[in-house]
């Protein structure tokens, strides 16, 4: 089962992954990036079948404002991603199994610093119950 | 391939953008509204001079521009389209908010009394007199207008040898010109104030202007003149579909990009003061900016699209315009699959983003040249 | 074409108490092109009705196809062999589709997973308004093509009432124009203002819902 599922514009969170990567650092175990071509692409679809699939978390990253390739494709993450929140506060899910945030190439550390949280939290359904 | 570039708009930002092209041996075609500036004679420049775009089909690398040109229409093949229509400077009188009174001039009207030797006994007309200059009073004058009015307010001074302030808003000195120009005008005296948010008040003892640190008090107020998009913008980027911003000016694809000038579509590029705030220099700038873009497109022997692209699926397709509405670079459309019709994706317009798969109703669109996980994509089976 | 909207989950997930077994079945026409039940919503659905349902009823399956027009019962025949094995059918078709499946498959539960809202076109991405009521008696020709029956929140046919302001309908004036401003800009425009003078009598309501449900039959076509 994976904790963390990062989704995310290959050009900007893709960027910023690799030259982590290049300091040494390696995805922690359970925790699985999956390349978008630009924020745009993102699908509501891809945060659900993410958490179907057993993820914990979803950490959906897309380019700032005004540095999306493709205009919007930023606008569109966010979007869908709220999408997907709504859909799981109205099944009673609570949304803080999805996070999304804007990235640049060069945020590296703050990517290191995002996953790393978001897989120490304590499991959603923990909370639940408390 | 055809090397044409269309270059549209009769401004000086336009004759630059085709000076660039032509020395980069492009074939350029001229269209502007208005007669067209003087340009170098050249074998490669055919202008259409008070042509009108009327329709634009095709895409990058094979654009149709057709003309109206009254009486006759003109069609333009071009592989590339460059947009350069400039701004437009509204006269002084056009906002109703700014007094009508002898006091209370335009540049244009000061720069020509300026000129009309009046001296008399070698006095000049206003040598006791307190002239401001104000720039950005109600709306933003645009950079080259501030250039101009700085160095109108200069000559004044120098010529008549009166007393003069200039009132600014936002004065960013970004180039060596403003920078040299301020100088020297702090140098000689001429003191520069902050507006407030005011109208100027006029009666018959002078012009009374709030600032930041006070009220001042002149003779004559000049008042530097207004830019704003051009009124036809919309209607040339509704024609072309590429994105105008809030603002009326032509937006950027991407205002971070490190390659300025790109519009949304591939092949659309957008060249000087219909984009940005210049003055003469940085519009020429531009201009050369824009043939390097064309360059960069136009260098390679044949275009190619992109690796990741997307694809219609045209059986699965059920012609709801979701994706042709969605794309940001107007590169989808209805067209014919052998009998059938049904969305398309034009290759080489396709910038590979996506937007349009993931708001597919049907999950008829597909990317190509990307691998997606079937854990991600597929409907999970039961 | 027909505008339809998701229900609310909660309201999905209580109609599915009683069942384990569950197919899913979408429409690929008005509901698709109004993004609210094609193909993809319903792998959306269906989706985080499994998410919703993991922990109260993890026993649920749900299944997913999708029809091309499920008011069609020769479309909807593909699903014969395989839906008697579901306990219970969701349809993300408009009430018609919902309807169809139904009466063609008398021994099958079949919920509706949308709310039918009205007819009407795309205004742009994402939005939907109504264009018409389906009063069974086209008035289009008098009013210069806006539909007084459809888009006045009274159904005036004589003038707009005293909620007119600055051409907005005081029921919602920011998401509703007048219908009565559109009419005379447009009547004006097309050089008709005269035909505002004519009285529009009361309108016979028996052409519309007020006359029982509705057939047409075209005895040509009809064998």
């Amino acid at each position: 089962m994976n904790k963390l599922v990062i989704i995310g514009c290959d050009r900007s969170a893709g960027e910023a992954l690799r030259s982590l990567q290049e300091t040494g650092y390696c995805l922690p175990e359970g925790v699985i990036y999956q390349p978008l071509p630009c924020g745009g692409s993102l699908d509501v679809l891809h945060v659900l079948r993410a958490l179907e699939s057993g993820a914990e978390r979803v950490l959906v990253l897309s380019c700032y404002a005004d540095a999306c390739r493709s205009f919007n494709g930023n606008t569109w993450a966010e979007k869908r991603t709220a999408a997907a929140q709504a859909l799981l506060t109205e099944a009673g899910l609570g949304q803080e199994r999805i996070t999304y945030r804007q990235v640049s190439p060069n945020m590296s550390a703050d990517l290191g610093a995002w996953i790393h949280t978001l897989i120490n939290l304590e499991p959603v359904e923990a909370q639940d119950r408390a | 391939m055809n090397k044409t570039v269309a270059v549209l708009g009769g401004s000086a930002d336009a004759g630059w953008v085709v000076e660039e092209l032509l020395a980069l041996s492009y074939s350029v075609a001229w269209v502007g509204q208005e007669d067209l500036p003087d340009s170098p004679r050249s074998d490669g420049l055919r202008a259409y001079p008070r042509s009108r775009v009327s329709a634009v089909s095709g895409c990058v690398g094979s654009f149709r521009l057709e003309l109206s040109a009254p009486p006759e229409r003109a069609v333009i093949d071009a592989a590339a389209i460059i947009v350069a229509m400039g701004n437009q400077r509204l006269p002084l009188g056009a906002d109703a908010r700014i007094p009508a009174h002898p006091r209370v001039l335009s540049t244009q009207v000061l720069a020509e009394r300026l000129s009309a030797p009046r001296q008399i006994s070698g006095i000049a007309p206003a040598q006791r007199q307190h002239i401001l200059f104000a720039l950005d009073m109600l709306e933003l004058s645009g950079k080259q207008a501030v250039v101009e009015t700085l160095e109108l307010a200069l000559r004044t001074h120098d010529t008549w040898h009166c007393e003069v302030s200039v009132l600014y808003r936002e004065l960013q000195v970004d180039s060596d010109l403003l920078e040299s120009l301020t100088r020297t005008m702090r140098e000689q005296g001429i003191v520069f104030h902050r507006l407030q948010d005011a109208l100027p008040v006029v009666d018959d003892s002078g012009v009374h202007v709030k600032h930041a640190d006070g009220v001042l008090d002149g003779d004559l107020l000049v008042i530097a003149p207004v830019v704003r998009p051009r009124s036809d913008s919309a209607e040339l980027a509704g024609l072309l579909r590429i994105a105008l911003g809030a603002d009326g000016y032509f937006q950027q694809l991407n205002v971070r990009s490190y390659r300025p000038g790109l519009s949304n579509r591939k092949g659309i590029y957008l060249a000087g003061r219909c984009h940005l705030d210049a003055d003469d220099a940085g519009a020429r700038a531009d201009a050369a900016q824009a043939a390097a873009n064309v360059a960069i497109l136009l260098g390679q022997d044949h275009l190619q699209p992109e690796t990741v692209i997307a694809e219609v699926g045209s059986t699965k397709c059920i012609r709801c315009l979701t994706c042709i509405r969605t794309c940001p670079h107007a590169a989808v459309e209805l067209a014919a699959y052998g009998q059938v019709t049904a969305a398309k994706v034009v290759e080489l317009a396709c910038f590979g983003c996506g937007a349009c798969a993931a708001n597919c109703p049907v999950r008829a669109i597909t990317m190509k040249g990307i691998d997606v996980p079937v854990w991600l994509q597929e409907a999970a089976l039961v | 074409m027909i505008i339809a909207e998701r229900k609310p989950i909660q309201e999905i997930t209580a109609s599915l108490v009683p069942y384990k077994n569950v197919l899913m079945v979408g429409c690929n026409t008005c509901v698709a092109v109004c993004l609210a039940g094609g193909a993809k919503e319903v792998s959306v659905l269906s989706a985080v009705l499994r998410l919703a349902l993991r922990e109260n009823q993890p026993e649920l399956t749900i299944a997913e196809r999708c029809v091309e027009r499920q008011c069609e019962a020769e479309m909807n025949a593909e699903l014969a062999t395989e839906i008697g094995s579901y306990d219970a059918v969701l349809s993300t078709a408009c009430g018609v589709g919902v309807q169809t499946l139904a009466e063609q498959f008398p021994e099958t539960v079949v919920l509706p997973a949308l709310n039918t809202k009205f007819m009407g076109r795309p205004e742009e991405l994402g939005v939907w308004s109504e264009r018409c009521a389906g009063c069974g008696n086209c008035v289009l020709d008098r009013f210069g093509g806006i539909c007084p029956v459809t888009r006045c929140s009274k159904n005036l046919l004589n003038g707009p009432c005293g909620g007119s302001a600055n051409g907005r309908c005081e029921v919602d004036p920011v998401n509703i124009p007048c219908a009565w401003q559109l009419i005379y800009d447009r009547l004006a425009r097309l050089g008709q203002l005269e035909r505002l003078t004519a009285i529009e009598p009361a309108k016979d309501w028996s052409t519309s819902r007020h006359g029982g449900p509705r057939r047409v039959i075209r005895k040509d076509v009809k064998l």
